[in-house]
């Protein structure tokens, strides 16, 4: 039997455990901090589709299409919740971009409306009336991803998938070797290291992209669906070092998360307060109501991000039985399922349910290990 | 603000660590996320002694401009970077700067899931007392108290002056053991006390070797069934229960300036009160639970130091016994291990976030309970079900993060920092 082992209990390796031990392949996961503890933790878990470089709109479409059959299948307690989204409209360039989106969904077979103000404010009756509409994507979802990569790997474990809490430390060509000096062999290593794959493959072209969240106390009905500014596709493509756009959903409890911002290069995890107030301050001031609401926990998490934009997904040029799967950026959890069929199709040898060219690493790693993000900064 | 010495909580070891620096000619800042000042113990309530006196010279110094006191002023923001503060008061968000700080932000009460535990009208001890002290009628009223050690038995005294009526109050260990630790590490004063608390309570049923198995009523307290160590038990009609297993400190404020603690959860200080960071001293219960002359004696020290003033060395003496005496305390006010083993399934264990025990049992760790469950994420972070899964599982379910109290985030936005 062909021996897979996975590197990372993230949503991705946790994607990639279930799907392979399903296909009847022995699975083992290898995982050392708490499951889902990295970027899958502090993610917002937003299951949406928005444009980017060549490949991402796909990848998402095609995630965000299995996560309604996954979703079945994991319930009830990932919390997936089909509650909208409004992309808010600020200005008329952006109406043209809405409009040219409306028409990419629909091609897609997607439903969407495009709102004018009045109703706008009739669906999001707090939200200040700045906008010039929005673009109502109403299957978009959200999910508790923490828990679904826990339930993916139940799932997985009762295929036979095997977990082993430890640190990887080095590849070898026929498996991998963990902290402690153990090796454990395998015919293919799935690397789901999250941006954490640098420490393990230096020249991937991946770098941390830092990003602050916030949460607040329980305000049922203030908002009702994912609030996205048309603006964020630029924070997600932009080369400043730093970016942030409004966006804004509601928990299930009716706790609001707060966000987004981008800065490059920075692994430090611990909160700063001011990008706190720079959320907020945006947050306040579309939502009036929000500035006497309490902000209970801000947090950080490192978005896994590619030079070009393209998340990194295929063998390794120099090993090809090392399967790399990360740089997904801020679409991860909702690509972790077509990421999962990707990682299956190369190791199974199958035709992909999707064209994978956009993703594979060849011309795209870093010649000279140094160039790549600074794992001294580790 | 800025401030030469900024003194960070003001009960009894903040405000001695403030007097002491502010004697020295510092100026000195002095905040505390109460209302009043007094911390734990509250104003005193006579003028003369150690700590009426302290107050009359926290008066004086004020007077003199020397010291600034800010009261309802929680620090929420601190880093480990600088020696700046994010502090919230009704209506702002301040930054407060220092050149040297003292922490003093004092202990908290550990609550235990007795069964029963989040039915109105149970209490921790010190909580029940504050709230009789503020006029809450408890005249008359059946209360039953269950804990271990001095806080225990002085709240006990305390209510039944007040004329509560005091049912039962469980104490878990014997008066032998208590004792014999009193010997070992206390001081004679320390004893006489105990010994006139244990005296004054017999007549209202100090039962020893004792604890609470459930906690019964419907939507209200109504009784509560107890067990001994000789397997004697009963049930008792009350309507108030206070619990009282001990103290847990406030390290939110050290965590964040990422200060060394000790491996039972106390702010690491040297001799000096010196924390692992040069310029940082933490005084009181937040170096060890150890009572009102460690907190005193302690303050004394952490502010002398921090005003640049030499420490007599009677005082250090001194002050290893208090240490002494603090970490011999420390196992006995914990919940006896009968009371770990009994915790029911369905026990809410995250009053927040309503998580029960047995939806915490498959998790191996405290980030994956927080994770997986939520424990711990709602309103307090952690506050109360953290100490109790670190009693009950060794977890630490993680590290704070800003804002170390809810934020409106109104005021959070206009924050720009250094
Ligand atoms: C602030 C923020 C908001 C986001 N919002 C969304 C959103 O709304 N929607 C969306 O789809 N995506 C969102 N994302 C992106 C998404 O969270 C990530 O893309 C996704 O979680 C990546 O999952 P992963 O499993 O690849 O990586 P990770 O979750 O980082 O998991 C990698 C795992 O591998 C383990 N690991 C690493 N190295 C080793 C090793 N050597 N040995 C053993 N184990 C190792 C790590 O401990 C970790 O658990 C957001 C991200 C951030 C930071
Ligand atoms: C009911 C009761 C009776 C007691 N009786 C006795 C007795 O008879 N004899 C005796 O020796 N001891 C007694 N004690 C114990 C005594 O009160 C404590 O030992 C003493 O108060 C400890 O002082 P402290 O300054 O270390 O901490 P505390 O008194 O706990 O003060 C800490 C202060 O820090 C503040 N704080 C915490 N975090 C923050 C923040 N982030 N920002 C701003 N402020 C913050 C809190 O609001 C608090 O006011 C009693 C305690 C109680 C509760």
């Amino acid at each position: 039997m062909t021996e897979v082992l996975v590197i990372g209990a993230g949503i991705t390796g946790s994607a990639c455990a279930w799907r392979l031990a399903e296909a009847g392949f022995s699975v083992t996961v290898v995982h050392e901090a708490p499951i889902g503890g990295e970027a899958t933790g502090a993610g917002m878990g937003h299951l949406t589709v928005h444009e980017g470089e060549a490949g991402v709109w796909e990848l998402a479409l095609a995630g965000r299409s299995l996560w309604e059959r996954w979703a079945e299948e994991l319930e009830p307690d990932i919390e997936y919740h089909r509650i909208g989204t409004l992309w808010l409209i600020p200005d008329e360039q952006a109406f043209i971009l809405a409009r040219r989106l409306q028409e990419r969904f629909r091609d897609c077979g997607f439903r969407t409306e495009l709102l004018d103000p009045v109703e706008l404010g009739r669906r999001e009756p707090h939200l200040r009336p700045y906008w010039l509409g929005a673009l109502y994507v109403p299957d978009d979802a959200t999910v508790y991803a923490p828990r679904a990569a826990w339930r993916l790997l139940e799932r997985a474990r009762a295929r036979r998938a095997r977990l082993i809490r430890a640190r990887v430390v080095a590849l070898e060509p026929d498996g991998v070797r963990l902290a402690g000096g153990v090796c454990l062999k395998a015919d293919y290593t799935v690397i789901a290291a999250g941006v954490q794959a640098v420490e393990l493959l230096p020249d991937l072209p991946v770098r941390p992209r830092r990003g602050h969240l916030l949460v607040s106390e329980r305000r049922p009905g203030l908002v009702r669906h994912a609030l996205v500014s048309m603006s964020y596709s630029a924070t997600v493509e932009s080369r400043q070092q730093a970016s942030w756009a409004f966006n804004v959903h509601p928990r299930p409890n009716g706790q609001l998360l707060i966000g987004s911002c981008r800065e490059w290069d920075v692994w430090d995890r611990r909160p700063d307060p001011k990008w706190g107030a720079q959320l907020l301050q945006e947050a306040c001031r579309y939502i009036p109501e929000l500035a006497t609401t309490n902000v209970l926990r801000s947090w950080t998490g490192l978005r896994a991000a590619s030079r070009d934009g393209r998340p990194l997904i295929g063998p390794h040029p120099q090993e090809p039985c090392w399967i790399v799967a990360t740089a997904q950026e801020g679409l991860g959890i909702t690509m972790a399922p077509a990421v999962a069929e990707l990682v299956w199709a190369y190791i199974s040898a199958k035709e992909p349910p999707l064209d994978p060219s956009p993703y594979r690493l060849e011309g795209r790693l870093c010649p000279n290990p140094s160039q790549s993000a600074s794992t001294a900064a580790l | 603000m800025r401030y030469e010495v900024l003194v960070i909580g003001a009960g009894p070891a903040g405000l001695s660590a403030a007097v002491a620096s502010a004697r020295e000619g510092c100026r000195v800042g002095l905040l505390d996320a109460a209302p009043r000042l007094g911390g734990a113990i509250g104003p005193p309530t006579r003028r003369s002694g150690r700590y009426g006196k302290l107050w009359s010279e926290v008066a004086r110094l004020r007077a003199r401009g020397l010291l600034e006191i800010w009261p309802t002023a929680a620090v929420v923001f601190a880093s480990a970077d600088s020696l700046c503060f994010g502090v919230h008061r009704p209506g702002r968000l301040d930054l407060f700067e220092a050149e040297r700080v003292v922490l003093a932000t004092g202990a908290r009460e550990r609550f235990w899931p007795v069964p029963g535990w989040t039915l109105p009208g149970v209490f921790g001890v010190g909580g029940l007392q504050a709230l009789c002290k503020e006029g809450w009628p408890i005249s008359g009223i059946p209360v039953v108290l269950a804990g271990s050690g001095p806080l225990l038995w002085f709240v006990a005294s305390d209510l039944s002056r007040r004329g509560a009526r005091l049912e039962l109050v469980l104490e878990q260990h014997s008066p032998l053991r208590w004792m014999s630790m009193l010997l070992q590490a206390g001081t004679w004063l320390r004893i006489r006390q105990a010994l006139r608390l244990w005296k004054g309570l017999a007549p209202a049923r100090l039962r020893w070797n004792s604890w609470p198995v459930e906690i019964q009523g419907d939507g209200q307290v109504e009784a509560l069934r107890w067990v001994d160590a000789r397997g004697r038990s009963g049930r008792i009609a009350c309507r108030y229960v206070g619990l009282g297993y001990g103290l847990v400190p406030n390290t939110e404020v050290a965590e964040l300036m990422e200060l060394a603690c000790s491996p039972d959860g106390f702010v690491s200080v040297d001799a000096d009160m010196q924390t692992s960071r040069r310029g940082v001293y933490a005084a009181g219960e937040l170096t060890g639970i150890g009572g009102m002359p460690k907190a005193l004696l302690e303050g004394l020290i952490a502010g002398r130091k921090a005003a640049g003033a030499p420490v007599p060395i009677p005082w250090r003496m001194r002050n290893s016994l208090e240490k002494r005496f603090a970490s011999r305390l420390a196992p006995l006010l914990a919940p006896r291990r009968e009371l770990r083993e009994h915790i029911r399934a369905e026990e809410i264990i995250c009053r927040c976030e309503d998580v029960s025990w047995s939806a915490l049992m498959p998790c191996e760790d405290g980030p994956t309970a927080k994770l997986q469950t939520r424990c711990g994420m709602g309103p307090c972070q952690g506050r109360v079900c953290g100490p109790i899964l670190q009693m009950l599982r060794g977890w630490k379910l993680s590290t704070p993060r800003p804002p170390l109290f809810p934020l409106p985030a109104g005021l959070w936005s206009q924050w720009k920092g250094v």
